[in-house]
């Protein structure tokens, strides 16, 4: 019974990389040779709606000065927007910036200041500054985002579509050059982005909202009552709430705007173990629904099961070796036998494992990447890396399942001094 | 088997040498480019092109047409330059027009060019 198991699980693994490796060629594919979906930004209104542009800080006086100046300088029509920073009970200087700014310009920046009494964590953030802000939609930066002076606009412009209940643009690594860890996210976010979420677009698929350089409509949120604060990835939850309420996401490849990475191995494994933490509440909550819901395709069904589960496959693969010596050593290992099997095998390990490599390279290649190709194979320990911290936040996921804890809030940390950039001083 | 073994560790290692030698020595390690003051202008191309006028044609009439408000009328070649245009009723034009704002044209107006 335990070698059967054993059998099994090793058959589930390897159907499911497969799976998701066929998805990741299709994509590529798709990129360099399919149609390609344009985006909204290219409509010319002057019938804008009026927007709240909110900015969740938890001590943020680094970058909170550049964000706001940023904002100020948006093309956006002045009297259709609101700025909201949120000061989510910060112990620096952040609040002193904010009362300044205020102060300065009353008509457009109007913060939100949270004490020790509130819960911290951007999705309670969200929800407070909501229930204050007046437009019909909402755009989101994270403090350490740069807007450009046109992407609020090319942002919102979506929204003129009635389908449409999200957006997304595209975030570009702006610290690149800084260290291995730097440049390996670069080339991950070109993939993620350049090739993936535009594919996922082209293809009417589900591409994601990601809870930064994007929007949705207040009444949306609304209805769903807010954010769940005890969700850690609210993004992913906004994106699957958002097709199960008869709505889309709309990905905007065009609307970029720089993040500052993390520069440290320590600062990237805390966020990818809490990206994987929440990815996999997420998961939990709405894949049911997701598959009962009305008002999804049949491909969106299976883009949507595809991208809930996808911070399933690395413990799933953490198990994948272990499995397998069992078996070696049990003398159980030849699970299927001929040639046709040794050739699947051969390409499966050719192009299958490779497959978001694939991709990556494609994204960079698109952006105009030269030499930056040529770091792909140590991508390959970067995997790893990755698979180990997404491990460990399914297994966070779980426990909090069976404990039923509230999980805390841990903000990325920031490395930028604010004079990094001088964009819009 | 040292050789076949050095063979191994040579063939594994190579794929990183490019990498490694960009890494110390990089040449493409800077973010993609944003334009930070990219705003979508629905007079783009006309700008565009008065620019791209202003610079190839140096008329004088056509500099003054280009910059000026009042009508300016420009006759050469059976090109016909305006500022701004409004083409009367039963009218039919055989010359090529350049009309650097709002062309208005009433019923039955014929444009050959």
């Amino acid at each position: 019974m335990g070698v059967l198991i054993l059998r099994i699980y090793l058959v589930v693994l390897t159907v499911v990389i497969s799976l998701y490796a066929i998805r990741h060629f299709i994509f590529s594919f798709n990129r360099v040779f399919g149609e390609q979906k344009l985006g909204y930004q290219d409509v010319l209104d002057s019938d804008l709606p009026t927007v709240s542009v909110l900015i969740p800080m938890h001590n943020e006086e680094k970058v909170a000065g550049n964000v706001l100046n940023a904002l100020l300088n948006v093309d956006y029509p002045h009297e259709k927007l609101e700025i909201i920073p949120i000061d989510d009970n910060s112990s620096d200087g952040t609040r002193k910036i904010l009362e300044s700014y205020a102060e300065k310009y009353p008509n457009l920046i109007h913060p939100v200041f949270r004490d020790s009494s509130a819960v911290r964590g951007k999705p309670s953030s969200l929800n407070d500054a909501i229930k204050v802000a007046n437009d019909e939609i909402i755009i989101v930066f994270d403090a350490d985002y740069i807007p450009s002076k046109g992407l609020v606009r090319d942002l919102v412009v979506s929204f003129l579509d009635p389908e449409i209940g999200a957006v997304m643009g595209r975030v570009i690594p702006l610290n690149v050059s800084k260290n291995f860890l730097t440049r390996f996210i670069e080339l991950e976010r070109s993939g993620g982005y350049q090739v993936d979420q535009q594919a996922r677009y082209n293809l009417g698929l589900i591409p994601q909202y990601g809870g930064t350089v994007g929007g949705f409509r207040r009444e949306l949120i609304l209805k769903f009552g807010g954010f769940d604060p005890k969700v850690l990835a609210e993004d992913t939850e906004l994106t699957i709430r958002t097709y199960v309420s008869h709505k889309k996401v709309a990905y905007m490849n065009r609307a970029e705007c720089y993040e500052e990475s993390p520069e440290t191995w320590d600062a990237r494994a805390r966020q990818i173990r809490r990206w994987s933490r929440g990815h996999n509440q997420v998961m939990f909550k709405y894949l049911l629904p997701l598959i009962k819901s009305p008002f999804l395709s049949v491909k969106e069904k299976v883009d949507g099961v595809f991208l809930l589960c996808i911070y399933l496959v690395p413990p799933l693969i953490l198990f994948g070796p272990i499995d397998s010596i069992i078996l070696f050593f049990l003398g159980e290992i030849q699970i299927l036998r001929g040639a046709l099997v040794f050739l699947l095998l051969s390409a499966y390990t050719t192009f299958g494992l490779f497959a978001p490599f694939y991709e990556i390279g494609l994204g960079a290649f698109l952006d105009g990447g030269t030499y930056r190709l040529f770091l792909l194979p140590f991508l390959l320990f970067n995997f790893f890396f990755n698979m180990w911290y997404s491990s460990l936040g399914f297994f966070d996921s779980i426990l909090d399942i069976i404990t039923k804890r509230n999980p805390t809030w841990h903000k990325t940390q920031r490395f930028r001094n604010g004079g990094d950039l001088d964009c819009c001083s | 088997m040292l050789l076949v073994v050095f063979v191994f560790l040579l063939l594994v290692l190579l794929p990183f040498l490019p990498g490694l030698i960009e890494y110390f020595n990089p040449k493409d390690n800077l973010p993609l480019d944003i334009n930070f003051y990219y705003s979508k202008n629905p007079r783009y191309f006309s700008e565009s092109f008065k620019s791209k006028l202003h610079s190839k044609i140096k008329d004088d009439e056509v500099q003054k047409a280009l910059y000026a408000n009042e009508k300016v009328e420009f006759f050469h070649d059976n090109v016909r330059f305006f500022y701004f245009y409004d083409i009367p009723s039963n009218t039919e034009l055989n010359e090529i027009l350049y009309v650097l704002n709002d062309l208005k044209t009433h019923e039955n107006v014929i444009l050959n060019k």
